[in-house]
């Protein structure tokens, strides 16, 4: 192990090197000529290296676009017309501090600079590596960040509230609430809950936690001390492992066994009075609930009555003859509800796959069959996913037949394992498949009058609580009848065979459904009755005994070394004392530290992230990363300058910063030409020209949903849909994410992006765009967006029927607000796309392209509707709106 | 090979222009693919940033076809056969389970003997399962590696593991490394195609390399489900012509704005973009379109009919992609994670396997294109000589099979041992990081040289591992 005497000493000679180690000192701000030109120091700083190079800063912007410009800039949205008038004919001085004002003001401003803080933290509504295992909770936490960046909550609070909220001192349990949700920055990541080496999922935990907080407040990438001392940048191993005890210290997951899975740590939340009309309002839904659910079960217990065979008991049971297989027949195969259940959805593994449902003939060949969509068909034993699914078929009278049940990917889920052939054969029904047949504990249910014998046809896995098909019976019902059931889980029957056709068949069918719906007004009463269960949190606390943890060598777990103290980069020159209390993780004192008057990194490195999301790029270009490889910064004055108005001047309020930033000149430059300019400085390091910026998937998607009208300026809350069966969370607190689709809350799907369910794995649907445009993998930490252009890209804004969708839905809007003159219609779409009126140029090529549209649909009536859906649709993938100046 | 820091206005045009020349009668184009950045990052070089690059020494193989097993197929019933097993079979474990792992479906476990009977295969003799008879008659060009090792028991891991040489970061995965490292010799195609690959795109990932690097999916091979091989390839609405006119109408706008802007080289990209896309909506189902292959090609991968369609497809496929270029393609068969009732399960995958893999290794031979070829078949990891849930296996990462063909590659040969019950590598190991290294040195890049830099540091496939396996080079 490299942790002696001799890399202490590499190390600090790396320190000395390292300018961002240095202290942040109070520069002069510079004299220049052209002094008209400045608005703010930082303008004296940005044009003094200019005037140096010999170059002069771009022309200010016109006001159409610095309006497009800030707005996205600090809200995430594009000015409405009206607010593009407004500022047009404010020719009182101060007009553009008051759209400052007003931006930094509204609640987009949250929305929007909470999603740069999501690049960082690895935030989603799904844990695990591979994005299987839904958090019902989450969205507390993202509530939180946006609800701090609106309050303007000082950064240093901000910082000590997500490391050590659950430490702080409280005044009301509504403050406990969010202090303890705020720790959903270290809960919250892409952890491998299935990973059955549970002391290494620890270490990765704790390694990604350090990773996370170096990276995102210290521009360190302390992660490569995990196995030796930092390459370049002075970090020794035993830093690594100081920092890894503070958070060994803390419990962030946690493993109860049996099976795999691991759950991420919830906490629960002190209670706050509910509103008396919110009590009233759910009291009423359960209320409803439960009246619809007697009545469906006195309907049912009379129709049982009139079934031969089925008693009184609340179990249905389904005639069948038993070959089902009579010649011309037609048969039906229902399969009512989930086969793979679970008593607790962390047993769960990936979601279902498709199912491949076969009957086959005595000599294995297929007689009919029904293969099911991926994810059609899953769940836990808390919420089945009852979607009735089935087929029929027309017996051949060629014997016997069995019914085989497969996943139509059986590498991808349990399933594959959990269920082999199921058999229905003369006289009786027996298991197909040798090798298990020991029941699962728990999984046993009464035995019906007249079975005649049980089938099993479940994998039992041993410390799992059912697995599979966990039972089915047969019941003799006289006369050569017999009725299969195939019980998953005590849901319900799974799966009946049954002739289909007469009045007593009918009656039959019409039992079971009501089965069905009785099934699921129990569930909705479960999940309603779920939502007066105590609220809990993705937080995380403190161990019970924390303690110093060993240094392990090469990174290997399974090799710990020496003891090493908790502590911090030892090369970071700090005034406070941060010695870990007794009995304490060491969690307050790191984010205290992180916040000493004299730390050098995170002001610099914090201050650097407001300048790259206002100005494009950072003053030091590798926003993530200050070492001794990083770029160095091209202003350093300029940096050390904003550092201390953030930190001192401002008290970290990040408004107060931001504000100072877009009402600089610079700021307010055009991104205009400059060849003498490129030729010297091509990359625009000098800040010559405002930098262009395209904007990234959930602008555009936001941007889209705005200009068509259909932006739900909705905020807040969940955005799975608790109420729905589907996510109802299991003892963990997570639900398994199934089938994903078509379950976020209705509300929801027109609300701006941040409000949506955020995916570990690559986001489809209405989300695809991100994927498309550059958004970043909530498993990385991005502080810089890449910006690529594919032609994917292209592709994408041509034929997805998002974008046409949208393109749709702003031709109906403009219908309906300029229902007259086709050349104010044209200005209005371009006021909603790009933001300023269309040149006379543009709406000429716009107008000749309408006619050409609707001359080529010849006399339709929908010709000119569709030719502006056209054009419509031209307009969202050009250049004007793709991008902001 | 450092990191070439940008200056890509002028390669980056001359390379449009060279390829523009090519558009129409040639498939899949590299635009596909064609970035520029807005940031640092992009790459210089002559010819566009797929060029082909000469490699750091002569190269043994021009290409890779991966055949990714996924799910981890089980060695000691495939390719290591164990007669200890075989003896043993039902009997207690002459060996503790590891005490850090959760185990599930192991409980009073025992050792379970090989599913499938195994023959001596081809005049070299190699001791290869029944279920592989067709594979099996290409025993003489086969390289088996049976002490392969890696680091994880857990699906997403190992497979990231093996795609990206990294257990914990994203990285690029190996194809995107070997793009950047030699670019393609078909300047019209992507430079890395994978084909089915399912889910789990960030594996197929070029991370931090630029985007021009990233696989590219076909999502569909003209099999049942009929979907357009990319996705979003064409107007699901409106006819070619009238979709030309709206794209007219957006390039005339940007023209208009990039007149007014005198240049922007982001914004150029864009308009090239579009006019890529909107040829590839006509290449791409021709390059994809297997109705061009005889007959006898068709029968040979095993093609329309159960149940060697659909990877037959793929396989054929990807005899198309690297005939015409492509410097790595993926091919991904799912369905080897046998936890329980492994005898069927894997009679049931290796009849999908079998015939196309041999077609595969057939065809490129009677085409001179094995040689030069590098074939790699294999999952993220083998399974346990014990048994789950009674009659399945485990995961074990500890020790399993994978094997080579063409490209370089000794034929015939076995490298490597496990224990007597195939638990552990023990003789002549090859860990991931190894095998990483010697794909690279087949292909004519030295691992160590092979570098970028990020995060203020040079990253590689191999990390700070990996040994070239000398021995198994022809």
């Amino acid at each position: 192990m490299l942790v002696g005497g001799s890399s202490a000493i590499v190390s600090a000679a790396a320190a000395e090197k390292l300018w961002a180690l240095r202290p942040v000192s109070e520069p002069v701000v510079p004299s220049v000529h052209d002094r008209d030109w400045v608005y703010n120091e930082i303008d004296a700083f940005l044009l003094a290296r200019l005037e140096q190079a010999g170059l002069a800063p771009a022309p200010d912007a016109d006001r159409y676009t610095l309006l497009r410009r800030v707005s996205f800039d600090l809200t995430g949205l594009p000015p409405t017309p009206d607010e593009i008038d407004a500022f047009l004919n404010d020719t009182a001085a101060g007009a553009y501090e008051r759209v400052v004002t007003r931006l930094l003001d509204s609640p987009g401003f949250g929305d929007h600079w909470a999603r740069h803080w999501f690049d960082l933290s690895c935030y989603a509504d799904l844990a695990d590596i591979q994005g299987n295992v839904l958090i019902r909770d989450a969205w507390r936490y993202r509530d939180y960040v946006i609800a701090a960046f609106n309050a303007d909550k000082p950064l240093d609070r901000f910082i000590h509230e997500q490391i050590a909220g659950d430490l702080l001192p409280y005044q009301s349990a509504a403050e406990r609430r969010e202090l303890i949700i705020a720790t959903g920055y270290l809960a919250i990541g892409p952890w491998t809950l299935q990973n059955y080496i549970k002391g290494q999922l620890d270490a990765d935990v704790v390694d990604h936690q350090i990773d996370r907080i170096g990276r995102t407040f210290l521009g360190q990438t302390i992660s490569c001390a995990r196995c030796h001392d930092h390459k370049f940048d002075p970090i020794p191993t035993a830093d690594y492992y100081a920092l890894a005890g503070i958070f060994r210290s803390t419990r962030t997951i946690r493993y109860d066994g049996p099976g795999v899975w691991s759950a991420i740590s919830h906490v629960p939340l002190p209670a706050v009075e509910k509103s008396p009309e919110e009590t009233a309002q759910r009291q009423k839904s359960i209320d409803e609930t439960e009246a619809q659910r007697r009545i469906l079960q006195s309907e049912l217990t009379s129709l049982l009555q009139t079934i031969p065979g089925a008693t009184t008991a609340n179990v249905l049971v389904m005639q069948q003859g038993i070959a089902a297989n009579a010649k011309d027949h037609v048969y039906e195969v229902k399969f009512e509800a989930a086969p793979s259940v679970w008593a607790d959805v962390q047993q769960a593994t990936t979601a279902v796959d498709g199912l491949q449902i076969d009957v086959l003939r005595g000599d294995g060949t297929v007689l009919a069959g029904h293969q099911h969509q991926p994810g059609e068909w899953a769940g836990t034993k808390e919420a089945p996913l009852m979607k009735p699914v089935g087929f029929s078929y027309v017996g051949d009278g060629l014997g016997d037949v069995r019914l085989r049940i497969t996943s139509s990917n059986p590498g991808s889920g349990r399933f594959g394992g959990a269920v082999d052939d199921l058999v229905i054969s003369e006289g009786s029904v027996r298991h197909f498949s040798e090798g298990f047949d020991t029941l699962a504990a728990g999984a046993a249910v009464g035995v019906q009058a007249g079975t005649a014998c049980k089938v099993l046809a479940g994998a039992s896995v041993p410390g799992w609580v059912g697995a599979g098909i966990s039972h089915s019976h047969a019941v003799d019902l006289g006369g050569g009848d017999y009725a299969l059931q195939i019980f998953g889980g005590d849901a319900g029957p799974l799966a009946t065979v049954q002739p289909a056709g007469d009045a007593e068949k009918r009656a039959q069918a019409r039992a079971l459904s009501l089965q069905m719906e009785v099934g699921a007004a129990q569930l909705k009463l479960s999940a309603l009755e779920a939502l007066q269960a105590p609220e809990l949190a993705l937080a995380v606390c403190d161990v019970e005994v924390p303690a110093d943890g060993p240094v392990f060598k090469r990174g290997d777990f399974l090799s710990p070394g020496r003891i090493v103290p908790r502590g911090f980069l030892s090369a970071v020159p700090v005034t406070g004392d941060y010695s870990i209390a007794p009995g304490a993780s060491g969690r307050l004192e790191l984010a205290r530290w992180l916040t000493d008057s004299a730390h050098p990194l995170t002001s610099r490195v914090l201050a650097n992230r407001l300048w790259h999301h206002i100005f494009g790029r950072g003053l030091v270009r590798s926003v993530d990363y200050f070492g001794v490889h990083g770029e160095r910064p091209s202003h350093p004055e300029l940096l050390d300058f904003l550092a201390l108005r953030l930190r001192v001047d401002d008290q970290w309020s990040i408004k107060k910063s931001v504000r100072r930033l877009v009402l600089s000149r610079a700021y307010q430059m055009a991104s205009a030409p400059d060849a003498a300019a490129a030729a010297v400085d091509p990359d625009n390091r000098l800040f010559w020209q405002m930098p262009r910026r395209r904007l990234g998937g959930e602008l555009l998607r936001d941007a889209m949903l705005a200009a068509s009208g259909q932006l739900d300026p909705g905020r807040g809350g969940p955005s799975l849909g608790l109420e729905l069966p589907d996510n109802i969370a299991g003892a963990g607190g997570n639900v398994n994410p199934a089938t994903w689709g078509g379950k976020i809350a209705a509300d929801v799907a027109n609300r701006r992006t941040i409000y949506f369910p955020m995916m570990r794995e690559r986001p489809q649907g209405d989300l695809e765009i991100l994927s498309v445009f550059d958004f970043p993998h909530p498993n990385e930490i991005t502080g810089a967006r890449a910006e690529t252009t594919v032609a994917t890209q292209a592709l994408f804004l041509m034929n997805a029927p998002v974008v046409k969708l949208q393109a749709q839905r702003l031709a109906e809007r403009l219908a309906k607000e300029e229902p007259g003159d086709e050349r104010a219609r044209i200005d209005r779409l371009f006021l909603l796309t790009v933001n300023r009126p269309a040149d006379a140029a543009a709406t000429e090529s716009a107008i000749a392209f309408l006619d050409a549209c609707s001359q080529d649909a010849g006399a339709h009536p929908e010709a000119r509707a569709g030719a502006w859906t056209e054009l419509c649709h031209a307009i969202l993938g050009s250049n004007q709106f793709l991008f902001r100046e | 090979m450092k990191c070439v820091i940008p200056s890509p206005v002028s390669s980056r045009r001359n390379f449009l222009r060279s390829s523009a020349c090519g558009f129409g009668s040639l498939a899949l184009n590299a635009l596909l693919q064609h970035q520029s950045w807005a940031g640092p990052a992009a790459t210089s070089r002559t010819g566009g940033p797929l060029a082909a690059q000469p490699p750091h020494f002569p190269a043994r193989a021009r290409r890779v076809i991966f055949l990714f097993m996924k799910g981890g197929p089980s060695h000691m019933d495939l390719f290591d056969h164990k007669p200890q097993l075989v003896s043993r079979s039902g009997g207690m474990l002459p060996y503790t389970l590891p005490s850090t792992e959760a185990t599930v479906g192991l409980d009073a476990t025992r050792l379970l003997g090989p599913v499938s009977g195994f023959k001596h295969q081809g005049q070299s003799g190699l001791f290869m399962s029944d279920l592989l008879p067709l594979i099996g008659r290409h025993a003489d060009d086969l390289c088996l590696l049976r002490a392969m090792h890696a680091d994880s028991p857990n699906h997403p891991v190992a497979v990231r593991q093996l795609h990206t040489g990294n257990l914990f970061d994203v990285g690029p995965s190996m194809g995107s490394w070997l793009s950047y490292g030699l670019g393609t010799e078909n300047q019209q195609l992507p430079s890395y195609v994978t084909i089915l690959p399912g889910e789990g795109e960030r594996n197929f990932s070029s991370a931090f390399l630029p985007a021009i690097h990233q696989g590219t999916a076909i999502q569909d091979v003209g099999g049942k489900a009929g979907q357009a091989p990319i996705r979003h390839l064409s107007d699901p609405v409106i006819s070619r012509d009238a979709q030309r006119r709206r794209l007219d109408l957006v390039q005339a706008m940007n023209r208009r704005q990039l007149d007014r802007l005198q240049t922007d080289q982001q914004m150029e990209g864009v308009v090239e973009s579009f006019e890529l896309a909107f040829r590839m909506q006509t290449e791409t189902p021709r390059l994809v379109d297997l109705a061009r292959e005889s007959q006898a090609t068709l029968d040979l991968y095993g093609i329309g009919r159960a149940p060697t369609d659909q990877f037959g497809r793929q396989c054929l496929l990807a005899r198309r992609l690297a005939e015409a270029g492509v410097r790595f393609v993926q091919v991904t068969l799912d369905g080897w994670d046998h936890h329980s009732g492994i005898a069927g399960g894997l009679k049931n995958l290796c009849s999908q396997c079998d015939q196309p893999v041999a077609g595969l290794l057939t065809d490129l031979k009677s085409r001179g294109l094995l040689d030069e070829t590098l074939v790699l078949w294999g999952g993220e990891f083998g399974r346990t000589p014990h048994a789950q849930n009674g009659d399945g296996r485990e995961h074990n990462q500890h020790g399993f099979t994978m094997w080579m063909a063409g490209g370089g590659v000794k034929g015939g040969i076995v490298h490597g041992a496990t224990d007597d019950f195939g638990y552990h590598a023990v003789d002549g190991k090859v860990h991931i990081n190894d095998l990483h290294a010697t794909m690279l040195h087949l292909l004519g890049l030295d691992h160590e040289r092979l570098t970028f830099e990020h995060h203020g540091r040079p990253f590689r496939l191999t990390d700070v591992a990996g040994k070239v396996v000398r021995d198994i080079i022809s």
